[in-house]
């Protein structure tokens, strides 16, 4: 789901890609932008589960204010995805709860 | 509106609501009665420690030694989920100066019976990760623990109402009734309640009911700043504090401090809660009744802080707050009837030891006003101790 | 107010607003009275996304001609911040 024709901004003409890791599969983003945009236009809304009843937030209020777009982003939890720009090998895991702190 | 009843209780923090559970408990009347809402002072912003190593030894760590015992059953007594886990403690030591003074300071606290060992700083790495190499040296021992203060309130008051208790928030004591020398009741701004016996667990507000009846009592709020960071996973395994906080506490020998930890009366204190916040405080300063945080607070308490223990310079933070401990000249909670009105009684002023102390003192105040006695000397808590500074 | 007591009213702590009413049963008449019954507020986002509604909600209930009885708990970092953003000496910069 991308907006590839915009009345106002035009054509995107972004060509650059970097490749991300979701959840174990790859797929492309354009480099530099919000992990949950890159997230959106493969096709994936669910972006975290809740502590206390297990629902599945995703993107909100899409300016980092939030949190409900939060997923555990090269091993570190609570990572705000929407204000977060992507980079190339990025490993992006679906957090559930409090998540997992992998590295020391 | 008008009302009677055995006795009224005021303060809605962990002392006020474990005085009303262990009165109601023992089929007494009881009505607490709130100016604002539960845990609005002092208890609504602590660090939820059970810290038994803070205590000074002597009759202040036998208290918290038989406090920690009541906590072991306590959540299954009240049939309410508190989160007290005992998680064991540390004391971080940074210089050989302190390593003297906790040495000292240890001795004591085993002579008193509590179980605790100095460790060199590399067995202390093997059970707290991310502790600084350059530390001298940490105490550990297994029976420090934590709790929730506001499940542990709520779990109080539901019990207490289940054994007949009343509670009014929301509600202000603006006047006592007293007559012939006896308290007659109190006035509200819900109107008045007669009583028989009058528990002041107003914490730092104590003072504020004091003067209702003359009484100066000696107990002024010592605000301690706190941080608060975002849930992460298990890291902090034990409550933890530095060398500093025991020397900030009872203004043991600083001359080794640093002036502005000084001036601030900076400690470390830090611990994890169920949910996963870690808690990092903190000071120990007079500002009156003022419960901001300072930029200078904040920083020298995170400045110490990432020192100690680098492994949490990557953490967020996500709030900070203040609460005013109630502190009184010797460290010991103020507790039993005053001299001059009969049937007003105090418990208040622990200093940084409310929910540590909250069983034990809620045990000392239903035993004493229900039996006239209890396990300990009540001389050595009653406000008379204080009578030759007036 | 939506007559849904299932809507959600803190997305951080799952709240809803049948809980909320609840706590001003119960005698909560500030957003921090609401906080300690309830975990409102005390989320990732520290209330930034519900606190407003929480307020709507008291002053239905509640007679607000003081706002600053609300006890609503805005506090110091209004964003979250790395502690190691405090460590550094003045005038080196944050990250």
């Amino acid at each position: 789901m991308r907006v590839n024709y915009h009345p106002i901004l035009g054509k995107d003409e972004r060509k650059k890609l970097v490749k991300i890791v979701v959840d174990g599969r790859e797929m492309m983003a354009v480099k530099g932008e919000p992990i949950a945009a890159a997230l959106l236009a493969n096709g994936i809304r669910k972006l975290r589960k809740t502590r206390k009843k297990g629902e599945y937030r995703g993107v909100f209020c899409g300016i980092g204010r939030c949190t409900d777009c939060a997923m555990i982003v090269d091993e570190i939890p609570n990572i705000r995805t929407c204000i977060t720009p992507v980079k190339e090998g990025m490993q992006i895991i679906t957090q559930e709860g409090l998540g997992k702190w992998e590295r020391k | 509106m008008s009302r009677k009843t055995d006795i009224v209780v005021i303060g809605g923090g962990v002392i006020g609501a474990s005085i009303t559970y262990y009165l109601s408990k023992r089929g007494k009347k009881v009505i607490l009665v709130e100016k604002k809402d539960f845990a609005f002072g002092s208890s609504g912003a602590c660090d939820q420690m059970i810290f038994l190593q803070t205590k000074n030894p002597g009759i202040h760590l036998e208290l918290a030694i038989e406090s920690k015992k009541m906590y072991k059953n306590l959540e299954k007594e009240l049939n309410h989920p508190i989160e007290f886990q005992t998680i064991g403690g540390m004391v971080l030591i940074e210089t050989e100066d302190q390593m003297r003074v906790m040495k000292e300071f240890v001795k004591r606290q085993k002579e008193t019976g509590l179980n605790v060992e100095i460790l060199d700083i590399k067995d202390g790495t093997k059970i707290q990760e991310g502790l600084s190499p350059d530390l001298v040296g940490t105490t550990y021992s297994p029976d420090d623990a934590h709790v929730n203060s506001l499940e542990l309130i709520k779990g109080y008051i539901k019990k207490a109402v289940t054994f007949g208790a009343e509670v009014l928030v929301n509600t202000e004591v603006i006047g006592i009734r007293t007559k012939n020398g006896k308290v007659k009741g109190v006035e509200t701004t819900k109107g008045t309640i007669g009583c028989e016996v009058l528990v002041n667990a107003a914490g730092s507000w104590a003072p504020v009911i004091g003067e209702m009846i003359g009484l100066d009592l000696p107990i002024r709020p010592r605000r301690g700043q706190i941080i608060l960071t975002e849930e992460v996973p298990p890291y902090i395994k034990h409550d933890i504090i530095s060398a500093n906080y025991i020397t900030a506490k009872y203004s043991l020998d600083r001359s080794f401090d640093n002036d502005v930890l000084g001036k601030l009366g900076v400690g470390l204190a830090i611990s994890q809660n169920h949910r996963g916040n870690i808690f990092i405080g903190a000071t120990r300063e007079f500002a009156g009744y003022n419960t901001e945080t300072t930029r200078e607070g904040i920083r020298r308490i995170l400045k110490h802080a990432g020192k100690l223990i680098p492994g949490i310079v990557n953490f967020n933070i996500i709030r900070t707050f203040a609460g005013l401990r109630p502190y009184t000249p010797d460290g010991l909670p103020i507790i039993g009837y005053v001299d001059e009105v009969e049937g007003f009684f105090i418990a208040a002023g622990h200093e940084g030891d409310g929910i540590c102390l909250s069983p034990v003192t809620g045990k000392i105040v239903s035993e004493l006003i229900i039996d006239g006695k209890t396990f300990i000397d009540a001389k050595l808590l009653n406000l008379n101790r204080f009578r030759h500074l007036t | 107010m939506s007559h849904e007591k299932n809507v959600c009213i803190c997305r951080c702590e799952e709240v809803t607003e049948g809980e909320i009413l609840r706590a001003i049963e119960e005698g909560a008449r500030t957003v921090k009275g609401i906080k300690i019954r309830t975990q409102a507020t005390m989320g990732l986002c520290q209330g930034r996304t519900c606190r407003r509604l929480i307020v709507n909600i008291l002053s239905k209930h509640v007679d607000i001609n003081d706002i600053s009885k609300l006890e609503i708990g805005i506090r110091v970092p209004v964003r979250t911040i790395k502690i190691k953003n405090f460590i550094y000496d003045e005038g080196k910069g944050y990250e």
